[in-house]
Order: C-alpha cells, then structure tokens, then sequence
C-alpha cells in the first residue's frame, strides 16, 4: 500500500461522470471521466481523464483481463498514474482502485478487489498474489499522509 | 562472460517465490449463448477466422519500437526471442488448426486487412506485467462465431528490475507470461487447472519445459481443432446441481489422472458440462469446485461472464462445496473413470452444498532447497514455488502451502494427500504455523516411495467440511536444480558448460535462444558438461546463461542473483545490403533475395518479415551466412502500403521501417501458390523425375500451349494448364537444391519462387531375411528381422526420424542401417505387426517421399 501511495502521480476520490472508447493505434482504450471530490495526492484538476485498456469502438470490442470497467456514477477512491505519453491509468489496474460504500455515511467503507492479471512486486522484483482490502476512508486517508509526511486530510 | 562471485542470499522462507508455480484451472474462452436465457446453452465462441488467414496462420509482429528501458544485460534481441519461443508454443499444439508465426517487426499502428497478433511496449502502469486479449467484432460471423479481428499483447516497456514490469527478459517467467498473455490473443480466458493460463499466476506450473499443459491444449483445439482431432481424445459430460434441484452456473468441473494433467471446463448456466480433449485413460478422477471468490466480479475483473444475445451476462452461482465423483471428498473412494479415444462418457452428475465461505483457495505450495547441496530440506535456505520434492532421496519432503494473505486459517486440514502413490502427509504434519504479522502457513511431510516417478503431482487437503484440491501442486523430481560451475569458451566458438545437476535432456540458453549442443552431456550429477555453439550474437552483447532441465527446474533457482553470462566478441552492426523486390503487388508470391552484413545466417534460425499481417513468409532459404531467399506472399485484398522489412537471425535485428511497398494487385497477373507441391499427394517433396503441381490465380490464359514453366532458368515440361492449376515434369537428372521457378501464362511471367529440388527416394534392391534369402515368395511373420537393401539414399537421413520404412503404411522399427559397397546401404528392420498372410508393400521414406513399394507377404 504505501509502495502505491508513492508511485501514485495522483490519488482521488471521485466518481464517474462519463465514458467514451477510442483506438490509440490498435489498442483501445476507454476514457472515463472522473468528477474529483477529494484529492489525497497530486494535481489541482475538479475533473481528470482516465484511461483503461480495452472497451467497444462500431463493432469492435477488445478486453483485457483484469481491467476494470466502470458505469456512470462509480464511486471509488483511484490511485492513479500518468505516464510519459501523458495517458492517466489505475495503478495495477486494479490494485490502485476502492470501491466507496453507497449510503451517505461520513466515514464510507472502502473494498479493493483482487486482480487477476499478473501483477509485480518492485520491492522483491516478484510477482506477488493481489488481496482483498477493506478500510475505512479515514484509514486511508491517515495512511495516505504519513506516507506522504503531509497533514492528514484530503483537498 | 562473468564468474559468479556471491554466494546466493539466504532468503526470507515466507517472502520469496524463485518461479512460478501453480493450481490449475479449466479452460475456458469467450462464450456467448445467443439462443434462450433459459437453454438450451451451446456455446458461441470469439475466435479467429481461419478461411480470412494465409494457410490458417496468425502471424505475431512486434513493434519496432521495442522496450524503452532494459534491464542489466538484457536487450531487444533477447526479448524477440522469448516472444518467438512464446508464439511457437501455441503453434505447437498438433490438435490444432491455427498456426502461429512469428513474423518480425512491424511500425506501430501497421494498417493490415488480415488479421493478425501485435505485441506492444508501453507504459503499463506499476505493478502491471502483461496484458493480453482479443479485438472481437461484435458481429456475428456466417460461420457460427464471433471473428477476432486482431489479438493484442502489451509488454512493458521498462523490463528494468526490480522496480517496474516484468524483469529482465532472460528470466523465465518473461517467456511464460509472453506464453500467457498469447494465450488471451488467440481467445482464451483464464482457468484454474495450473496450465499457462491458470490464474493467479502465482498459482501457475508451467516453465521452459512444459510452459502449456493439456488444459491448455483442450482449450485451443475447442476453438480451432482440426478435423476429426476429438477423436484421439475423450469426453466427459454431465451436470452440477444444488441440493434443491438448481443447476450450478460457471462452477469448475476437472478431470485428471493421479499423475497426468489436469483438464477442465466451466459449467453452463443450467450447471451441465462437457470437458473435452481428455487423453485418453483409464484412470482418471473427476472432482467440482466452485470458482474462487474474487474470480468474477461485477466489473469482470476477472473472468467475463458468457453473455446472451443482447450482451446481458449470466451470472455464476455463488460458493459450493468441492466433491468428487460420485460425490465424495476423499480421493481414494472416488470413482476411476476409463475415457477412451472418440469415447463420451455421460451422466457424470453431482450435487452439492452451497457454502458462504472455503476453508483456502488460491494458495500456492513452496520448499525450501538447500543452495550448498542442491536438495530440497525442510530448513533450505531458499525458497522454491511450486515446491519441489525430491523422489530419490528417502528422506523426508516438506511443502509448505501458503494462503494468500486475505484468508486467515484457523486450523491445518484434517489430512492431506498427493496422488499417484505418495499417499498422506504423516504426523505430526499438517501442522498451521502462526508467526505475529505473518500469514499462517500449512507444512506437510511427505515420503516419496520408490518408483514414485517425476512430474507434476496433485495434492488433495481435507478440511473437514470441505476439501481443498491443488492440482500439479508439487513437482517430484530426480536429482536437485543445474547449476553452472563455470563457462569456457573454445577456440571453435564452442562454450563448454560445467555445473552440477546437468543431464543428457538439459537445454542450455543464451537468453531466450537455445543453445545448439556441439558435445553431449559427460559426467555426473555433481559434475558434468555441455558443449554448446551459442547463438548468433549482437555487437555489445552479454547473454544470461541458463540451464533449464525437463522437470521444470532451471539454474535460476539457485543463480538468479548472480548468473553466469557470455559476452560476444562481434563487431559492427548487422545491415542490409540488398533487397530484390521492395514492392510487390496484392495477390502475388515472390522469392525476395536478401544479402546483409555482420550476419550470419544459419537454417531454421532466420526470421524475415515484410511489417503486416497481409504479408507473410512461408519458407525462408539460407543459401550463405550472408545471403537468404524468402517466400513471400501478398494477400490478394492487402492494404495498400508501406511497412518495415525487418531480419532476425539470432539476436541480431535489422529493421528497415518503411522499406516495403505493398502496391494494387495486376490484373491478370499469374500468382503462384505455395507451396508447389508433388502430383502424387502421397509425397511429400519434389524431386527429379517426379511431376509436381503448381496451384494459384491466373496461371493460364489458354491451354497447356501457352503456358511455359522454367525451373532454375530451364524450361520444363507443362502437361496441363488452367488458370488456377498447371501441372509440371520436373528433369531427371535436375540439380538438387533451392532453385527459382516462374510461370508465364502467354501474357506475363510471374515472380520468381523458390522451391527445393529433393533427393530422389531411395530406390529397393532386394528385401531378405538375416541369412540373405530373398523374401519373395515367402511369407514372413510379425517379430522377423528382414534387411531393405537400398540405392541412392542419403546418409545424413540415416538415424533421422526422416528415414522409416513402412509395411501397409504402418511404421516398422528400424534396429540399423548398414553401409555397402557401390553407395547401397542394408536397412535393418523388425516386423511389428501382423497382416494377416496378405501380400502388403513395403516402402522406404525419406523426409515424407517414398520409394516404389516392394511387395512381401507377412502373417
């Protein structure tokens, strides 16, 4: 977790306003955008571009397992990345993800699901089997900063 | 090369895992049941369409961009060659009517109209190895299935480790994920069955030796299997209900033997089942669980759900027990199942309870091995997944299964066995081991009794309640991992490997390439030696060295800290010289004669591609190290265009982006089919004195009159000619040989191609018994020795599987083949089968061509 926390370039909490699917090459994928309710890391931006691999263009459909898809009006906590190119993904896919809890509580619970694409270790250079979390969003939020050595509390 | 000067690390037994390892899952591919929600369910697959390929072959390019951070001593030469060896593993499936071929480099974004597999490097978010998958139409195809239109693999572009992707790409588990992520390309989804497309991968058993398994196998024939290929293997069908009477949605029904693969399928809404491509056997075991919590998610995380015709999935059943049949847990009262070839067996039915929760799954098994004696011991200083136990040492192995970190166990199972003889883990073992901030850990002792044999094992835990099954979750070995002492080079060129753990069936890589083997192995297990000729090699290279060994085990194991590497004396970067054709049109084949620089070009090791998937090559012909001919063949609906010609030879990669045109095709220009093939369907090469056809478009535009053939620049004689068949003598006597063949159909002449002129198939002189006595008239019986002399066999075939000689067709064992004087030679053969006292032809085959059959008369 703190190892996501640094390699993040940006970690929100946010939900999905909208999703389009484009070929970057031959690869599609789907961006979806992301209203910001609460940043915990990196950028200033109310909205951010995330992409995905995979999604539908016509009558072209392409998929990858283990990458998410998400409907308009998702909840979720994402760790994010950008790369050189400039495109902003899910670290791990799905390991940089936390479903919100709906309900309207002050202090939602927050689940990562496991992935099941490979994924990596950088501290061992292993690949490592991907876990099942649950937290509060308080407890990550506190974990968040004293990675971060910043005040607890989002923006 | 570089000595290793460190010892490998004692490592934390509860962090490290050296290779992958593995539980194994059902075959499983993208399903749509496009008739009711209710059923009947039979399955509408996403696949590739064979009749839209060049002689049913996908052809795999890589971008010619490459990764753009390498790891210590890696490169892009080492990276095309795991990619290569990956592409030929599922080429490899016999089963199977999809061919794979590798094709070399192409631009990024290469328009192409056929389809075809690109591997990418890109930006993979942290954490991230691969990503495989299919670009499916979402139209439905005439055929019955949903045609992938192109099949995707990203790999990293940072092979840099630790610290991002996937390692360097000498490490094995590059090859396997490449392998893996293939696997996705051409249609499959995960399973779990410990097959190359077993997820979690930590949960995989596959390796250099065996990096797919029958699982796998199953998986692709069911999508593209070749005629009739069911009926060499079995089929086992039936039904998974609740104890209400509810069929059980995506539950996992496997079969497996006590010491064979395990295969398996996912059952349909309605719970029933069909697992097919089941070598045949009259032992196997049948067993159902439930898919792992996490394995399908809302989102399709994991699996995706089959869908219905409107696109609305169906979803799986929740948690249920795992039972065999006819519904037990312990292994040793289940059912055996006899599954012979073509054969069904049916109603293989179970019931089962519906659980809110497992007692383990998605666990994987380690060891420890002991660095300085090369064993597997309880107290090891290495930790190995899957663990490893050793069948020869009499002492006692420990596996140790480790849960994944969300499962939190509370007690060891009851009992635990390994099937195929080893039998229950003994006391005082299954014991939980519980370390503060550790995930508890399960240690079993086992004893391999004699004969245990090698290979994978499965292991059933016992929890009470419910059981845990870990298919090919120990590998039972001989002797313990290789390890390289030392690396000598000769002065041929040749390198000479001397370690520990070497045997006659140990593979010697530079990086992802095989080694050729110079001098077998010599030794012993604690020390031994391969001499090897290293594969071409790039300017500034360093090679890893590895030893991988036919039970999974490599040298990593106990060297990955610091392997052995070999450092190529080449100077000056491979190039091109010349190209002869640089454009070609739609529908047309052409030999494109190449030469190049600091190459060196061996057969059967060269790669030559023209950038897209509309342009492949069927036969690449090495007439010098520097100079090679290709068979190239343009699509007759080709995009228009340029691409890169591109030359792997080795790891030495040219790549000229852009180099090749692709231009509209020329009406009523003759295009030559390939291959040219024999008249007689029953031979299988061309050569002089025999009549060879020549299919293709536009051949003729008249009779045979019109049509001339030159072979080699000589003109041959045509006896028949339409537009789309012309049929040819070749000369005897002709020049063996690649030589270039064009057609002129009276209005214009073709492109050269090249074909190979073969040997002529040895001629019988005499069949005789032991004592010289001719066989003619004599009625031989199945077990006599009898002697084939023949002429005009070429001795490089002898001791070849290119050489046999059959009685009816049926294959006889050759004991020996003995030289004569005058260039005859004495073929000794043993007669292994009965005919009944008919007359039956004996013939002798050489690379797939045959003799005139000399009749015998055999009992």
């Amino acid at each position: 977790m703190n190892d996501m926390i640094v390699k993040s370039t940006a970690i929100v909490h946010g939900k999905v306003t909208s999703a389009a699917a484009s070929f970057t090459n031959k690869i599609i994928y789907t961006h979806y955008n992301i209203q910001v309710s609460e940043r915990f890391k990196g950028g200033s931006q109310n909205s951010i571009d995330v992409v995905v691999p995979g999604g539908t263009v016509g009558t072209l459909r392409q998929w990858f397992p283990g990458a998410p898809t998400f409907n308009v009006g998702d909840d979720y906590v994402f760790f994010l990345w950008t790369s050189r190119a400039g495109l902003t993904q899910v670290i791990g896919l799905t390991q940089g993800l936390f479903a919100v809890a709906q309900g309207g509580a002050s202090d939602p619970v927050l689940t990562r699901a496991a992935s099941h694409e490979t994924m990596f270790d950088h501290s061992t250079g292993r690949q490592v089997k991907e876990q099942t979390l649950t937290m509060k969003l308080s407890q990550l939020r506190a974990q968040i900063a004293a990675t971060l050595g910043t005040p607890a509390g989002g923006q | 090369m570089k000595k290793r000067t460190q010892l490998v690390p004692v490592l934390a037994a509860l962090v490290l895992a050296i290779l992958l390892a593995s539980p194994s899952r059902a075959y499983y591919q993208y399903v749509h049941f496009l008739g009711s929600r209710s059923g009947p369910f039979n399955p509408v697959f996403e696949k590739f369409d064979l009749t839209a390929l060049s002689n049913n072959t996908v052809t795999v390019f890589v971008s010619d961009q490459g990764p753009q951070v390498y790891g210590p001593n890696d490169s892009f030469g080492s990276v095309l060659s795991q990619v290569k060896d990956a592409v030929g593993v599922w080429n490899s499936v016999s089963s199977s009517a999809l061919r794979l071929s590798f094709a070399g480099l192409e631009t990024a974004g290469q328009i192409s109209n056929t389809p075809g597999i690109d591997v990418t490097f890109i930006d993979l978010p942290p954490g991230l190895l691969g990503l495989g998958g299919p670009t499916t139409s979402t139209v439905l195809s005439p055929n019955g299935f949903f045609p992938i239109r192109d099949g995707q693999v990203m790999l990293t572009t940072n092979t840099a480790s630790p610290g991002a992707g996937l390692g360097p790409s000498y490490l094995e588990y590059f090859f396997t994920t490449a392998v893996h992520e293939l696997g996705h390309s051409i249609g499959l989804q995960h399973s779990w069955t410990a097959g190359a497309m077993s997820s979690p991968d930590v949960t995989r058993n596959t390796s250099r030796a065996r990096p797919i398994d029958a699982d796998d196998v199953a998986g692709i024939s069911v999508l593209y299997g070749k005629a009739g290929w069911q009926s060499n293997y079995g089929t086992i069908s039936g039904r998974v209900t609740l104890n209400t009477g509810q069929g059980v949605s995506m539950a996992s029904v496997v079969a497996l033997t006590a010491t064979g693969p395990a295969v398996s399928t996912l059952t349909n809404p309605d719970g029933t089942y069909t697992i097919t491509g089941l070598p045949p056997s009259g032992g196997y075991l049948l067993y159902v669980h439930p898919l792992p919590p996490g394995s399908v998610t809302s989102d399709e995380l994991g699996l995706r759900l089959p869908v219905d015709a409107n696109g609305v999935s169906f979803q799986n059943s929740g948690l249920h027990q795992t039972l065999f049949y006819p519904g037990v847990q312990d292994p040793n009262q289940a059912a055996i199942l006899s599954v012979g070839p073509g054969a069904t067996v049916i109603n293989q039915n179970f019931t089962v309870q519906a659980r809110n929760s497992l007692p383990l799954y998605n666990a994987q098994t380690y060891c420890r091995l002991m660095s300085a004696t090369r064993t597997y011991v309880y107290n090891g200083d290495v930790a190995v997944t899957p663990a490893f136990m050793s069948n020869s040492s009499g002492a006692i192995d420990t596996v140790i299964i480790q849960p994944p970190s969300y499962i939190t166990l509370a007690a060891a199972p009851q009992s635990a066995t390994i099937l195929g003889g080893i039998g229950n883990a003994f006391a005082p073992s299954p014991v939980l081991y519980t370390t503060p901030g550790l995930t508890p850990e399960i240690a079993l002792n086992f004893l391999a009794p004699l004969g245990a044999g090698v290979g994978p094992r499965h292991l059933v835990m016992n929890f009470g309640s419910d059981i845990y099954v870990m298919p090919d979750a120990v590998n039972l070995v001989a002797q313990g991992p290789p390890e390289i002492n030392s690396v000598t080079p000769n002065p041929d060129g040749s390198v000479t490997i001397q370690g520990a753990g070497l045997n006659a069936a140990s593979q010697i890589f530079f990086d992802g390439l095989q080694a050729a083997v110079e001098n077998p192995f010599s030794g012993v297990d604690a020390a031994g030696t391969i001499t090897v000729v290293p594969p071409n090699g790039a300017a500034g290279q360093v090679s890893t060295i590895t030893v991988y060994g036919p039970d999974g085990q490599n040298s990593m194991f106990l060297q990955l800290q610091n392997p052995f590497t070999w450092a190529y004396n080449v100077s000056g970067a491979p190039q091109l010289n010349t190209v002869s054709f640089t454009a070609l049109p739609a529908a047309s084949s052409a030999a494109v004669d190449i030469t190049a620089s600091n190459v060196n070009f061996v057969n059967g090791q060269v790669t030559v591609g023209f950038g897209s998937d509309d342009v492949t090559v069927r036969q690449i012909f090495v007439l010098s190290p520097t100079h090679i001919v290709a068979n190239a063949v343009v699509a007759p609906g080709a995009s228009i265009g340029a691409a890169d010609v591109s030359v792997i030879a080795g790891f030495q990669v040219i790549d000229q982006p852009g180099a090749f045109q692709t231009q509209v095709a020329r009406p009523g220009f003759p295009d030559v089919g390939l291959p040219v093939v024999n008249a007689d369907p029953t031979q299988a090469t061309i050569y002089p004195g025999s009549n060879a056809s020549i299919f293709g478009t536009n051949l003729a535009n008249g009779g045979a009159s019109s049509v001339q053939v030159t072979l080699g620049g000589v003109s041959i004689p045509v006896s028949f000619a339409s537009t789309g068949q012309v049929n040819v003598s070749i000369p005897s006597p002709f020049p063996t040989g690649p030589s270039l063949l064009v057609v002129n159909n009276g209005a214009f002449s073709s492109f050269p191609v090249m074909v190979n002129i073969a040997n002529v198939p040895p001629t019988i002189l005499a069949v005789t018994n032991p004592a010289g006595g001719s066989l003619a008239g004599i009625t031989s019986n199945p077990g006599d020795l009898i002697d084939v002399v023949v002429a005009g066999l070429d001795p490089t075939t002898i001791g070849t599987p290119s050489l046999q000689v059959t009685v009816s067709g049926v294959a006889m064992g050759i004991l020996g083949v003995n030289s004569l004087p005058g260039g005859q030679y004495q073929i000794q053969v043993v007669l292994t089968q009965s005919f009944g006292g008919a007359q039956v032809p004996l013939s002798v085959w050489v690379n797939g061509s045959s003799s005139q059959p000399f009749n015998i008369t055999v009992r």
